[in-house]
């Protein structure tokens, strides 16, 4: 893998891309806390998106001023096609280890 | 809605913290967050946004450049500001700066001198443990406290009081050389100890063991330099000694060269076991009759002297004897007090020398005030310039008003400039520390590292002199500086020029603090000058003083001294028993005119033919000894003092009673010398009597040598006339003059500091005044125009400027004169020779301010009242 990923930030860049074109800060939070079941401090997902960004994964355009906002802008995240190919690849990686698991061991369990 | 906020505080944190442009995507995030919780419960999301904001303050989210941001911007314009007024008055600026950087460079040298005074000894490791016994014995002149103390004491307290965990003690009498092979030492930092004081005090020992068991009753702990000079090498535990005090001994350790600030520096020890002494020694030991023993006591943990003295009358009792009980007491003096608090011991037997002589606590502070003192006129010195420097900065304070500005932010401009200032003037102070360290201690007479000034101690004391210097100083120019009246603000040049009280005030506690320093510089100047220059009454130039070491030596002497005549270059040569001005006590002698009578007692010295015209002391009547042996025995010549005290009509050929223990002789008065001094300055001629050198009481003991030229030649040859009679001995050779000196090395070294503090406080001052006037006149340019224009001269124009000056200083002399002729007369009281305090004094040091005020002025002055006046008068 010539790309780092980190764990929290696969899962931060995976919601962006299942959220696609409406992804942002508390959206991304919101989703991944029901889903982990989890307790995400929003400034995490923040600095994961920074990071994201800065390597290139995610695209990010400011939307329009809302009122439950305080009258700041929401900023909107998008995956780019090399965040994609990083995720493909991830998938890639983690569906072609996990089919090598031998089938027997589990079958008490 | 509105209750439905986000605690405001917490969001301004964020605002504050947070980059701009991350501040859409972060703040609108929480908020929204926010109100998705405080459906649930308010009090949860406040909570919740709080620990957002807290979560979210992290690097990454931080400002980064913060130029762009205002509070910056501000103090970038503070600093721009600052510089062009440095650039625009630079006289001004300099004088402040240097003013301040020579107070801090002189009160760090202070706080050095003073810090290092006060870790003297404390680098033992029991140090508040250690005390050396004083003996306190009441003799028919007062009290007396003597560092000797009877020989078995050590012991006794010891054995006696629960609380010491040890005891021992130290001595030093005798001639010491140390020889091994063809090498031969003497030097004086030795000293007789027992073993228990390698438990009290601290060695750094290299090699062995100091307490070991050795053969014979004595051995040697010596230090690697000593080793080195007498073995060439170091490695020497368990070798032996030719030759030394106590034949041969045995080397025990190696320990390493006392440390610098030690008051005693011994380079060899000589380790007593008295159970191995001959049976003479142990007598001697045991005695409590003989006071040779310089006594030291470890207390046991939690220990004070108290317990000591609980159980010390019944001490006393047990080992001394009838009226003994009443006179002798003794208490103990801690080791942190042996530098600074033990002025009022005399030795009062042998001691081992001392490293470093006894200061005192008074003189200390004395400096340390000194050190504020200087500090203090810097700052005063900054705090009036920088306040007539506000007045002249109306247009800035008034156009930084208009826009915006309050009082604080004018405030806080001025300590901002004061820090910048301070921080210049501190850079300034400590390289002038480092270029003057060498210097500074060689002044001190102290020896220790520059790395004194970067421990953390020090560093300690350097943010809060700084801080203390910026508060004090910045406080008044800023109040100037933001309370200038609205009314005036925009009018430039809106100041009168006259000041207020508050300004008069500081010039005059200034102008009286200079007085009272020049006043204080001269009178230390002139004693010094006159101690050094005091006819002693006998010539202490060129003269070598040779001790006789050895019995063969003694016996010898008239050999010697034949021998050392036959140099070109010696003028003449004698044998004495005392030579004036030396480090042991001069003896006395008892006299008295009738047997019965009570004895006196008389300094006393023995002396041959050739010493009076050695020293050139005048007989001022009757003869000197002729030389003959016997017949010269039953004559002695006495001093003027003694003369007087004797009352004789006519002293020449009355008989005196010399008397020693017992034995007493009649002896008839031969001349009278004229009085010369003896001691150190401190102390008033007594009276003297000298007899011939064969005489009953006192043996010889020196040599002195008066040389015309190449005294090293001279001491060549004395050392080869000494090495063929006494071979045995190395020539123990001083120069006489050094000898004088040292009486006065202390005092000259602290006075010289003080002279210098002074000095620099007097130059930090006069920067003062020549900013102030600088800037009266500068203020009056037009006023002196016009003054002109009405037919004003030059004389006038100083008169105006000067005047209220003038008015000052006067007040200021009042003042400062009756405080320094009281404090300056204490100081001279302590020398029995001294100068007078004269009234001169006060005209020469209210003449020196007055005469820099004039010549700021004058040289300001000329300028204008030389140029057109049109010019002054639309000078704005």
């Amino acid at each position: 893998m010539e790309y780092q990923l980190g764990e929290f930030e696969e899962l931060v860049l995976l919601t962006v891309a299942a959220q696609h074109d409406q992804a942002y800060g508390v959206s991304i939070h919101e989703f991944l806390t029901a889903e982990t079941k989890k307790k995400i401090n929003i400034s995490a997902i923040h600095v994961a998106l920074k990071r994201l960004e800065k390597k290139g994964f995610v695209d990010s355009r400011f939307g329009g001023i809302t009122e439950e906002r305080g009258g700041r802008r929401k900023k909107f995240y998008i995956v780019t096609a090399l965040g994609k190919k990083v995720l493909d690849a991830s998938h890639d990686l983690r569906t072609s280890i996990y089919q090598k698991i031998p089938q027997l061991q589990f079958a008490n369990i | 809605m509105a209750e439905l906020q986000p605690p405001k505080w917490a969001l301004r944190f964020l605002r504050w913290y947070c980059r701009d442009d991350y501040l859409d995507e972060i703040e609108g995030d929480m908020v929204e967050l926010f109100h998705l919780r405080s459906g649930d419960s308010l009090r949860s999301a406040r909570l919740f946004f709080i620990w957002n904001v807290i979560r979210t303050f992290r690097w990454i989210n931080l400002k980064k450049t913060q130029i762009n941001n205002w509070t910056m911007n501000l103090y970038q314009n503070y600093t721009k500001i600052y510089f062009r007024r440095f650039r625009k008055e630079t006289s001004h600026y300099l004088v402040n700066i240097l003013g301040l950087s020579l107070g801090l460079a002189i009160l760090f040298f202070i706080l050095m001198f003073v810090y290092d005074e006060q870790n003297i000894d404390q680098f033992h490791s029991k140090r508040d443990r250690i005390y050396r016994v004083v003996q306190e014995i009441t003799e028919e002149d007062g009290v007396h406290h003597y560092l000797s103390t009877a020989n078995p004491l050590a012991d006794a307290m010891k054995r006696d009081f629960p609380a010491v965990e040890e005891a021992g003690w130290t001595t030093y009498f005798g001639s010491h050389v140390l020889a091994k092979g063809d090498k031969r030492l003497a030097d004086r930092n030795w000293v007789i100890v027992t073993k228990g004081m390698f438990d009290i005090l601290d060695f750094q020992v290299v090699d062995g063991n100091p307490q070991k068991e050795f053969e014979g009753p004595t051995g040697i702990v010596i230090t690697e330099e000593l080793a080195m000079s007498l073995f060439g090498r170091t490695d020497v535990v368990g070798e032996v000694i030719d030759e030394s005090r106590f034949e041969t001994v045995e080397v025990l350790a190696i320990i390493k060269d006392m440390p610098r600030n030690s008051s005693y520096r011994f380079t060899s020890m000589y380790v007593m076991d008295p159970t191995q002494m001959p049976q003479d020694w142990q007598d001697f030991l045991t005695d409590w009759d003989t006071q040779f023993m310089q006594t030291w006591v470890l207390l046991k943990e939690g220990s004070t002297p108290e317990d000591i003295y609980a159980s010390k009358d019944n001490f006393i009792d047990k080992y001394l004897e009838g009226e003994d009980r009443e006179r002798y007491d003794f208490y103990l003096h801690p080791l942190s007090e042996v530098h600074l608090g033990s002025t009022h011991i005399e030795n009062g037997g042998p001691g081992p020398l001392m490293a470093i002589p006894y200061s005192d606590s008074e003189f200390v502070s004395m400096i340390m005030m000194m050190g504020f003192l200087v500090i203090f006129i810097a700052a005063l010195n900054y705090v009036n310039l920088s306040s007539v420097q506000a007045l002249k900065r109306t247009l800035e304070a008034s156009m930084r008003k208009i826009n915006g500005a309050n009082n604080r932010q004018l405030i806080g401009q001025l300590f901002f400039e004061t820090f910048i200032t301070i921080v210049i003037a501190y850079v300034i102070s400590i390289l002038l520390i480092l270029v003057l360290f060498p210097f500074f201690l060689n002044i001190a007479n102290k020896d220790f590292d520059i790395s004194l000034l970067f421990s953390s101690d020090f560093v300690a004391y350097q943010v809060v002199a700084i801080f203390l210097i910026w508060v004090i100083s910045a406080l008044l120019p800023a109040l100037y500086y933001s309370k200038l009246k609205r009314s005036l603000l925009i009018m430039k040049n809106a100041f009168s020029g006259k000041g207020d009280l508050l300004r008069k005030g500081l010039v005059g506690v200034q102008y009286a603090l200079s007085i009272f320093l020049i006043i204080g510089s001269i009178v230390i100047f002139r004693q010094l000058n006159y101690v050094q220059s005091k006819d002693l009454g006998f010539e202490n130039q060129d003269l070598i003083v040779l001790d006789i070491n050895s019995g063969s030596a003694r016996r010898n002497f008239k050999n010697i001294i034949d021998g050392i005549k036959k140099n070109p270059n010696v003028v003449n040569a004698s044998t004495s028993s005392r030579v004036p001005g030396e480090w042991k006590n001069i003896p006395v002698a008892n006299i008295s005119k009738n047997l019965t009578d009570e004895p006196m007692e008389f300094s006393h010295y023995a002396i041959d033919k050739y010493w009076l015209d050695t020293y050139d002391i005048n007989l001022i009547d009757g003869e000197n000894f002729t030389g003959a042996d016997q017949s010269d025995s039953l004559y002695v010549l006495i001093n003027e003092k003694a003369a007087s005290t004797l009352n004789f009509e006519q002293p020449i050929g009355e008989s005196v009673w010399v008397m020693d223990e017992g034995d007493s002789v009649k002896m008839r008065i031969k001349g009278i010398v004229e009085d010369f001094h003896f001691e150190s300055l401190y102390e008033p001629i007594g009276p003297v009597v000298i007899t011939h050198w064969n005489n009953h009481i006192r043996s010889i003991d020196y040599f002195t040598i008066r040389y015309s030229q190449n005294p090293k030649e001279t001491i060549a040859h004395i050392e080869d006339v000494n090495a063929t009679f006494d071979p045995d001995t190395p020539a123990e050779i001083h120069f006489l003059d050094k000898q004088w000196e040292r009486f006065y090395e202390a005092e000259e070294s602290r006075s010289t500091i003080i002279l210098i503090a002074s000095i620099v406080s007097i130059i930090i001052s006069a920067f003062g005044l020549f900013g102030l006037i600088n800037f009266t006149v500068e203020r009056k340019t037009k006023e002196i125009g016009i003054r002109k224009v009405m037919g004003a001269d030059v004389k006038n124009i100083t008169t105006l400027i000067l005047k209220d000056y003038l008015i000052l200083l006067i007040i200021a002399l009042l003042v400062a004169a009756p405080v320094s002729w009281w404090l300056f007369g204490d100081w001279l009281a302590d020398f029995a020779y001294r100068i007078d305090l004269s009234a001169d004094l006060f005209i020469i040091a209210f003449g020196v301010v007055l005469l820099i005020s004039f010549t700021t002025v004058l040289a300001r002055i000329f300028k204008i009242a030389k140029a057109n006046p049109v010019q002054s008068i639309r000078y704005e």
